[in-house]
């Protein structure tokens, strides 16, 4: 056994490899959750996995080849060989782990927000490592570790980079949840229980695998059985998602009322809503006056339809924007197919968003629209009677009621 | 005899050569789908870059398949003795991809020859100091660190196993990596065995 071997099987190696991965992916790829919602931190903070999966399953690979090393020495013989191969996954594992949370810390740092790490998704990502680990210790017993050390680590970045960019579509959400999720969903249960169920059977092969009193073909069987039915299960669990790992966000949204009308967000940006009762208010008041049509909820929750609500940040113009953004009708209604907009419908829905900013006492630095806005509505025609037309051009998706362009 | 008692002890490894040869020659201008990291590989990453890069490690494991003490006593310049085991296995496996490349007109002769002997040059020149195991690894991390950032419209040097022509950069650097790697990182004073 040469001594470099040795030292590549030592947790601070493996901290440093880490480390580096999780500095070059912070650095030079860059980790931007969705929101600041501690599920898509978390979900942002596991995108170094492609990494730092591949490091433990190749330090695994030196663990074993050390293991190897020992057999028959005494202090082999002491323990067990599943209860070693095992502690020392959790070791290994947790080094990775710590990477994933480290992460985690630099986007809250980063973006200046602070939340609860996902839980049950570090829990997976823990299963994870330790499938990682273990597999990499089974190889590195029974291959030589020069073979078995790079065919790890390529298999290990292969199961991570390969499948998530792969047809079909369900097969993305196997290994990794790389991409998830807009503001009124969660990730699907589905998906981490797919994940569990997955590396849970890669843990037992490895296991199986360990096992001194088991003949090691018999050990080699059913290593193959329980990963052959672990993925049966996991892909019966997922065979059914698209693109998207989500599910609908469970859980009820903040509201505050007035006599004008009612604003909801969900928990994290509860802070807003005062802010966004006042100009909600305003905005009632300005339709009142011109006789024009606001919603009369606005609500976070996409699903609502109308008065969606985008709120960024609780600072007063922000919230102004959210409101004007909120106000006109949705174009979503207004899509062909092949998600195209009619360009002049499309540029009532910005006129009116204009319109409804520069009432609302947006600066004009943030949109560049608002010049352009008030030529056009104050050009001819009574202001309210094109906001009028505006709207219902939205609203029917009607191109001839839209401004010419 | 030498070479070839050396050469065919090591037949795992050389094994994987000759598949990855082949597969390099049958389909190495497809793609592989894979997460766009840096936005550089939009259409997957090409499997020329891959398999080169496994076929190295393969390369540098056989230097650690055992040879016997006798063997080593009878050989005058172990350093030339593993030159041409590095050599032989390149050759070998160049012309077993390329004939196959050309057979099957898929196109981009010379690249997996290339990219083998770059990166096997560039595990060699890690081999002094941090053992075979290591330099086994360096291709499979160069050709993870390629696919993940490098970019083959650009022109620094990790990108050559990227680079689709075969232009006089894309030749002249691993040219040079196995021309370094083969002085520094064979013969005596390094280390041969695993475990």
């Amino acid at each position: 056994m040469s001594p470099g071997i040795n030292r590549l099987a030592r947790l601070p190696v493996l901290a440093a490899f880490v480390a580096v991965a999780v500095a070059v992916f912070v650095g030079i790829v860059g980790v931007y959750p969705v929101d600041l919602r501690g599920v898509s931190v978390t979900v942002a903070a596991m995108s170094p996995l492609v990494f730092i999966v591949p490091m433990v399953a190749t330090a695994g690979v030196f663990a074993g080849a050390t293991h190897r090393a020992m057999r028959g020495s005494v202090r082999a013989a002491v323990r067990h060989p599943v209860q070693a191969a095992i502690s020392v996954a959790a070791a290994q594992a947790s080094v990775g782990l710590l990477g994933v949370v480290v992460t985690a810390v630099i986007v809250m740092l980063t973006e200046g927000a602070w939340a609860v790490p996902y839980l049950p998704l570090l829990g997976v990502a823990a299963v994870n490592l330790l499938a990682a680990s273990l597999i990499g210790q089974v190889l590195g017993r029974f291959v030589p570790v020069v073979i078995a050390a790079p065919m790890v680590l390529a298999l290990g970045y292969g199961v991570m980079a390969v499948p998530p960019a792969m047809h079909p579509l369900w097969l993305r959400h196997l290994f990794v949840v790389g991409d998830c999720c807009t503001i009124e969903q969660t990730i699907a249960p589905q998906v981490l229980v797919a994940q569990v169920l997955l590396w849970t059977s890669l843990i037992l092969a490895g296991v199986a695998m360990s096992l001194r009193t088991v003949p090691r073909l018999v050990g080699a069987f059913a290593a193959v059985a329980l990963v052959a039915v672990g993925s049966q299960t996991a892909v019966a669990q997922v065979d059914e998602f698209d693109w998207s790992p989500a599910a609908p966000r469970a859980g009820d949204l903040s509201c505050v009322e007035s006599d004008r009308s009612e604003v909801c967000v969900w928990p994290e940006h509860e802070e807003a809503l005062p802010g966004l009762m006042t100009v909600a208010d305003r905005a009632a008041e300005i339709a009142v006056e011109r006789d024009l049509k606001v919603p009369a909820t606005y609500s976070e929750d996409t699903e609502a339809g109308e008065g969606v609500l985008v709120t960024m940040s609780a600072d007063p113009v922000d919230l102004a924007v959210a409101v004007a953004y909120a106000i006109p009708p949705s174009l979503e209604r207004c899509a062909s197919p092949d998600d195209d907009i009619n360009s002049a419908v499309y540029n009532a829905h910005a006129l009116l968003t204009s319109w409804w900013m520069e009432q609302l006492d947006v600066p004009p630095e943030f949109d560049s629209g608002v010049l352009w806005a008030g030529d056009y509505l104050t050009e001819g025609e009574e202001t309210s009677d094109r906001i009028r037309q505006l709207t219902a051009a939205v609203e029917t998706c009607d191109p001839a009621l839209a401004p010419p362009e | 005899m030498i070479l070839w008692l050396r050469v065919h002890r090591a037949a795992v490894p050389a094994i994987i050569v000759a598949v990855c040869a082949v597969l390099s020659g049958l389909i190495g201008t497809s793609r592989l789908p894979a997460l766009n990291l840096t936005g550089h590989f939009y259409e997957g990453f090409p499997i020329r870059v891959a398999l080169p890069a496994i076929a190295a490690s393969a390369t540098l494991a056989s230097l650690a398949t055992f040879t016997p003490r006798a063997q080593r006593a009878a050989t005058r310049s172990p350093a030339a003795l593993e030159t041409w085991h590095v050599l032989a296995f390149i050759a070998i496996s160049g012309l077993v991809a390329e004939s196959v490349a050309l057979i099957t007109a898929s196109g981009d002769l010379g690249l997996f020859t290339r990219n083998l002997a770059g990166m096997t040059g560039a595990g060699l020149l890690l081999r002094r100091h941090f053992g075979v195991v290591v330099a086994a690894i360096v291709p499979v991390a160069w050709g993870i660190a390629m696919l993940t950032f490098g970019n083959p419209d650009g022109d620094h040097l990790m990108s050559w196993p990227g680079l689709p022509s075969l232009s006089v950069d894309s030749l002249l650097q691993p040219a040079l990596l196995l021309v370094a790697g083969l002085l520094v990182g064979t013969g005596r004073g390094v280390t041969t065995r695993s475990s």
